[in-house]
């Protein structure tokens, strides 16, 4: 039987993103919940793009998969960049 | 949490989208704070299929920028393996078979019309020039009829064989490797390579002179 999962849910924002939150309610005169839950399910839209659409856009992207493979040759080569010095 | 790192490639692939689209100086940052929750969430990018199977990918902080990876749970690293815009498939997509190929003869008579389409999309005189005279120095430099002054690696041997677009923007890195290798300052080897990338561009239907870069 598949597991009940509610559709509420309780989450805490750190300080900066609550001040953005609360800032962004203010202007557009909307509850600040109801502008989280907005923004909640378009980031969740994005976040989660149908793979196999994403897959076909990249192997018609002339040269993109001769690229990935020449960046994992160069990650088991150790030619990599540390994120925070991008 | 996940170490997170960037191939080589990846990074100049980033170099070049920045040059060829005329991104804004705060894009290594925007894509780092895309790629920050993946220390934390390795998984979080849905595992590509096919011959893409072993990799995974986010959106980048445009829509159309892909942020393909890698993530090895051994030693719990994520590796970004190339950085692609998605809108260069249409192209591609949409073209019937194999993508078109390219000898030097072809690539000579597309430069006149790359020039009548700087001219006709009402472009000064000086920037047409600008435009076309980078445009052949690259394709003079790729059949060995051109060098930058001062470079200091083997002769590069003359290509005249058919390429497609993707074979010429791989040679343009290349292009821009030996014109960094000349001793040119940082400006002008982006120079040389951004205007090699338009002309590459426009052959694959993707960049329009003088229109707005995307």
């Amino acid at each position: 039987m598949p597991e009940q999962r509610s559709n509420r849910l309780n989450v805490l924002l750190d300080d900066e993103h609550a001040a953005k939150l609360y800032g962004l309610a203010d202007r557009t005169y909307v509850n600040a919940g109801t502008l989280a839950r907005s923004l909640l399910s378009t980031a969740l839209d994005q976040a989660d793009p149908d793979p196999a659409s994403v897959t076909a856009l990249l192997n018609a992207i002339p040269g993109a998969h001769e690229r990935a493979l020449q960046g994992l040759a160069d990650v088991r080569a150790g030619r990599v960049v540390p994120l925070d010095e991008m | 949490m996940a170490k997170v790192v960037v191939a080589v490639a990846a990074q100049a692939d980033l170099d070049a989208l920045i040059l060829t689209h005329s991104l804004p100086a705060s894009t290594a940052d925007r894509v780092r704070t895309a790629l920050q929750p993946l220390a934390i969430f390795p998984l979080l990018g849905p595992a590509l299929i096919g011959r893409w199977q072993g990799f995974r990918f986010i959106l980048g902080p445009w829509p159309w920028m892909l942020l393909v990876y890698v993530h090895d749970e051994a030693i719990d690293q994520v590796s970004v393996v190339t950085i692609q815009d998605s809108r260069s498939a249409r192209a591609a997509a949409s073209g019937a078979g194999s993508p078109r190929r390219w000898s030097p003869a072809d690539l000579g008579a597309a430069l006149d019309r790359y020039e009548h389409a700087c001219i006709d999309a009402g472009m000064r005189p000086s920037a047409v020039a600008s435009y076309v005279d980078y445009a052949r120095r690259f394709l003079r430099w790729r059949t060995g009829d051109y060098r930058p002054r001062d470079a200091t690696g083997p002769a590069r041997p003359s290509a005249l064989g058919p390429v497609t677009a993707a074979d010429l923007a791989n040679e343009a890195r290349a292009y821009a490797d030996d014109v960094a290798a000349a001793g040119r300052h940082e400006a002008t080897i982006d120079t040389y390579l951004r205007h090699a990338m338009f002309f590459v561009r426009w052959l694959d239907g993707n960049f329009e002179p003088g229109g707005r870069l995307a």
